[in-house]
């Protein structure tokens, strides 16, 4: 029985504490390439006490989701999750954003994602995981096929930036696949 | 943008009549009878819209 649920090669799964962790996130709300990356949104810079406050909501009883903290230094670096999507079809999507620059292109998110993965397939019993990403993000896309997603598909026309409109891809991945992606 | 089920042709049949077009299927999305099922995604863009009603 596998017993190390919570970390990888690289990151843990940590509780978000949002005592410690509102100011970090906070700074990254004032990086506008991050915006750009994680959400349709209008960017919108966010003070850490507003952050503070959404942190401490009660959590939705379908949402998992997670700060990514490193081993080596154990630094709050980004957050993840899975959302169930009705529990009767066993299907849930994945949210992950790596905040701290410094983490990116390194792998720190590709095994956040492994680490989700596993929780998904394992702890909640999930048979599928989806997710959507804007098709100029190719880091992201990189990252989500290591793991073992697959592209499904694209919805045209999500998003507008500067005028441009930009398509959202989607990708999946069953059960199955992430079973011999495992034993490979 | 819509989901469709897969189990539901007659549906998507009738999106196509509109000018939705196929932009992909989220496999296995579903659980229905002990089975599972794609969820259809289609779409249709202003342009496409304003093309199909002249």
């Amino acid at each position: 029985m596998d017993i190390r649920l919570f970390s990888g090669e690289l990151v843990r799964l940590a509780a978000i504490d949002p005592e410690s962790d509102a100011e970090i996130v906070a700074r990254w709300s004032r990086d506008s390439e991050y915006w750009r990356l994680i959400s349709p949104a209008p960017a919108l810079p966010r003070t850490a006490q507003a952050v503070r406050q959404n942190l401490e909501e009660e959590p939705s009883p379908t949402g998992f989701e997670f700060a990514i903290r490193t081993l080596a230094e154990d630094r709050f670096i980004g957050e993840v999750g899975l959302w169930v999507d009705g529990w009767a079809h066993e299907h849930a999507w994945l949210g992950i954003h790596i905040g701290e620059r410094d983490y990116w292109g390194k792998g720190y998110g590709t095994d956040a994602i492994r680490l989700i993965l596993r929780y998904g397939f394992t702890e909640l019993g999930l048979r599928r995981v989806s997710l959507s990403v804007l098709a100029t993000n190719a880091r992201a896309i990189r990252a989500y096929e290591k793991a073992g997603f697959v592209v499904e598909g694209r919805t045209r026309h999500t998003t507008r930036y500067d005028g441009r409109w930009l398509d959202d891809v989607f990708m999946g991945i069953l059960r199955e696949e992430w079973e011999v992606k495992r034993e490979a | 943008m819509l989901n469709v089920f897969e189990y539901n042709p007659r549906a998507i049949r009738s999106y196509e009549k509109c000018g939705f077009v196929l932009e992909g299927r989220r496999r296995q999305a579903l659980n229905r009878d002990g089975r599972r099922w794609d969820l259809i995604h289609m779409g249709i863009l202003r342009e496409e819209w304003l093309g199909g009603v002249q």
